[in-house]
Order: structure tokens, then C-alpha cells, then sequence
């Protein structure tokens, strides 16, 4: 049961982060640290790492037609073991509840501060603010399956969800270099 | 049928002392959203995610299957909340409805259904914007900004979709195929229980106004704004 405890964790983390406060900044050590760690455990090391410049560009990079399916589907892969994993350790219900807790808490945590940012920005695009929601809910739910399923607290989905815990939002790879808003 | 004044319920605790048919009425149209929220979410929502085209219409979908989900949790909260068991509000204990038998096969078929099913939803909901039991009245008015936020979601990829002609072949293929699906969710033709949440001010449009209002406002989307064709369907007995 410990590992659950571990979810519940997560979804404090998701409540308190400040999501999407970074988006647009210079790219420190850190932060290209944490994308070097995700793209080395998704199998894309050495990528080139790029940051965004505002929101329309973040959108347009998004929304790319020539994005790079490779990611999304190396991630799916692994958020199908780590599913298995999971349930092997924990009853379905309390699991499922575990996870759905952290993704609706960061989905609502995440989209009330995309809003803001965004208004912040002089940026009305609702669509927007849901999809990066979603984009921070989804890292959350994958990085509480991590931790469901007993991996380190280094899995690649952890070094997802710290660069949306540091404000930034990883777009994906287009052309070959990783997007990091 | 005898004409009352419909009594305003103010609270859920306060329900216990309505007239016993208001509170059934009540509890089944509660259990109905709690469940078909749930539905849509599990049927439609969350499998899009894999059919989206980029990773921004996947983000943006995975927004809306939270919305959907949240919207039965706060169905199932009120139902909690006035006496219905938790687990006669999931889809276990109810069998769909006939368009939730179809696993979804393509991105096209999504926007489809948040253009249309989505409308369809809005419809329901904005009936009960004048309910005499409150908490649904505000449930309504709390989920119908995300509602309507989900049909002009299928509206915009449905518009991006028609601009290429395989793109408008693909959309039209399933308005034929789900669209069918959609009028007989407003109910029968002189339906005795529609008449009943009317006589309780709990609904306020009977069944052939609700449809013939949805027919109106599809054809206006799927002829007027996508110029494509809405299937001629017979109307429910």
C-alpha cells in the first residue's frame, strides 16, 4: 500500500505547483536537466532541447502537423507495462480511484493557473488553457502510475512531471529537437 | 392529469419532504446524467485521445474527458446527497443507450459527436436551467459553460476537418452513422413521464419540442454552417 501513499503525494505536488509560471522563461541547468533525464529514458538521448517563446509559438509547436509520433507512442508503451505492473501490486478499484483523484486534481489545479497565465500573457485562447490542463493532467497521471507501479522516484514520468512542477511545459518532439515552453 | 403549483425545492436535504413523485422523478434523471456522463467519458472520450492528430488535439481531449467525468461526479455527489445507492449510478447497473454500443473508430467520428451528441446534451441541460428542484437547476448552470465548450469543440475540428474533400467525406460518413442515434434520446411521443417532470416544473419542454429543437439547430450545423447533408430520420413513436 506504500506506493499508493506515494500517489497521494503526487496529487499535494500537483496542488501546490506553480503551473505554467516558468512557460517562456530562458532555459536554466535544471530545467534542461530534468528534459535530458525524460528524453534519455524514453530512448531520445542527446536530443537537442529547445525553449518556447509564448503561447501562440507553444500552440503552433502543439499543434505541428510534422511532430514527431515516436514520443507518444515510446510513452504509451510504457504507461501500458507500468499499468500492468500497477495492478499487479494493488486491487483495480483503489487503484483507479488513486489515479483519477491525481489526475482530476491536476487537470483543475492546472487549468485555473493556464488560465491566468494566459490572461497574464494578453492571450484569449480557452481551447489553449484546456489543452495545456490536460497536458499537465496527463503527466500527472502518468507519473502517479510510476509510482503506483514501484519505480524510482527517478522514472522518466517523474522528470516529466518536475519540469511542469518548475512552470514549464514540454511540447514534444518536432523536427528532431524537444519543445520546452 | 390534475394541474399543481410545483413546489421549489431548495436544497437536497429538503427533497426528503417533497411530494413522493417529485422525489423519484428527481432521483431518475439524476441517476440518467450520473450515468450517461460516465458513458460518454468511457466510450467516446477517453478512447479519442489515441485518434487525436497532434499532440495538442490529444492534450485538448484529454481536457474534455475530464470535464466529462467531473460532470458525473458532481451528478453522482447530488445523488449521493438526496439517497441514491453510489453504485446504481455507474454504467454497470444500466445498459446503454443504443449510441454507446458502437466502440468509436476515428478522430472524425469524435468531432462528430461533440458536435451533435454534445448539442444533444446541451439541450437536457438547459432544460433544467428553470428546474424546480435547485441543485439541479445549478448543476446545470455549473456544467453548461464546459457543455457548450465540448460542441464548439466538434464544431471547429468538424469546420478543419470539411476543408479537404477527404476530410469532408470522413465527417459526413459519420454524421450518417451517429446522427440516427441521436433524436430518440429526447424520448417517446406523448410520453407519460415527460409529462409528469413538466407537471413538476422539474423539465420544461415536452419531448417533441426538445426534438424538433435539436433537429432544427443540427441541421443548422451540419447544412448551413458545414454544407454537408443531416440524414432524413423517422420521427420517434
Amino acid at each position: 500500500m506504500a506506493t499508493l501513499e506515494a500517489v497521494a503525494a503526487l496529487v499535494e505536488r500537483a496542488r501546490a505547483a506553480p503551473w505554467f509560471a516558468a512557460v517562456g522563461a530562458p532555459l536554466g541547468a535544471a530545467g534542461r536537466g530534468a528534459a535530458g533525464d525524460y528524453l534519455r529514458g524514453l530512448g531520445f538521448a542527446g536530443l537537442p532541447i529547445d525553449g518556447v517563446a509564448d503561447w501562440p509559438q507553444a500552440k503552433a509547436l502543439a499543434d505541428a502537423p510534422d511532430w514527431d509520433p515516436a514520443w507518444w507512442h515510446a510513452e504509451e508503451r510504457l504507461r501500458h507495462r507500468l499499468l500492468d505492473a500497477a495492478t499487479s501490486r494493488h486491487a483495480r478499484a483503489p487503484l483507479l480511484a488513486a489515479l483519477t483523484e491525481a489526475m482530476m486534481c491536476a487537470s483543475e489545479t492546472a487549468h485555473d493557473r493556464a488560465a491566468h497565465a494566459l490572461a497574464s500573457a494578453g492571450v484569449a485562447d480557452d481551447a489553449l488553457a484546456r489543452a495545456a490542463a490536460g497536458a499537465g493532467a496527463q503527466a500527472c497521471y502518468l507519473a502517479a502510475l510510476a509510482a503506483a507501479a514501484g519505480s524510482a522516484a527517478d522514472h522518466l514520468f517523474g522528470a516529466k512531471f518536475s519540469l511542469f512542477e518548475a512552470g514549464r511545459w514540454p511540447l514534444g518532439i518536432v523536427a528532431g529537437r524537444l519543445r520546452l515552453f | 392529469m390534475t394541474e399543481i403549483t410545483p413546489p421549489q425545492i431548495a436544497t437536497a436535504d429538503a427533497l426528503k419532504s417533497a411530494p413522493e413523485e417529485f422525489q423519484d422523478l428527481v432521483r431518475k434523471i439524476v441517476v440518467s446524467h450520473a450515468v450517461n456522463e460516465l458513458y460518454g467519458a468511457q466510450v467516446f472520450d477517453e478512447p479519442a485521445i489515441q485518434y487525436a492528430p497532434t499532440p495538442y488535439a490529444k492534450w485538448l481531449t484529454c481536457r474534455v474527458a475530464m470535464e466529462e467525468y467531473g460532470h458525473h461526479v458532481r451528478f453522482k455527489e447530488l445523488g449521493e446527497q438526496i439517497g441514491i445507492p453510489a453504485d446504481d449510478m455507474t454504467p454497470e447497473k444500466h445498459p446503454p443507450l443504443s449510441i454507446f454500443e458502437f466502440p468509436l473508430k476515428t478522430w472524425e467520428e469524435f468531432c462528430v459527436i461533440k458536435l451533435l451528441a454534445d448539442l444533444a446534451e446541451i439541450l437536457q441541460v438547459e432544460d433544467l436551467l428553470q428546474c424546480t428542484f435547485q441543485p439541479l437547476r445549478n448543476l446545470a448552470r455549473m456544467t453548461m459553460p464546459e457543455e457548450r465548450f465540448h460542441a464548439q469543440f466538434g464544431k471547429d475540428f468538424c469546420t478543419e476537418l470539411c476543408q479537404t474533400p477527404e476530410g469532408r467525406a470522413k465527417v459526413q460518413a459519420a454524421i450518417d452513422h451517429y446522427f440516427p442515434y441521436l433524436p430518440p434520446f429526447f424520448g417517446r411521443k406523448g410520453s407519460k413521464n415527460n409529462a409528469l417532470y413538466r407537471r413538476w416544473g422539474i423539465k420544461q419542454r415536452s419531448n417533441e419540442e426538445m426534438r424538433a429543437d435539436f433537429i432544427a439547430r443540427a441541421r443548422a450545423l451540419v447544412e448551413d454552417h458545414l454544407k454537408l447533408t443531416l440524414p432524413t430520420v423517422p420521427e420517434a413513436a
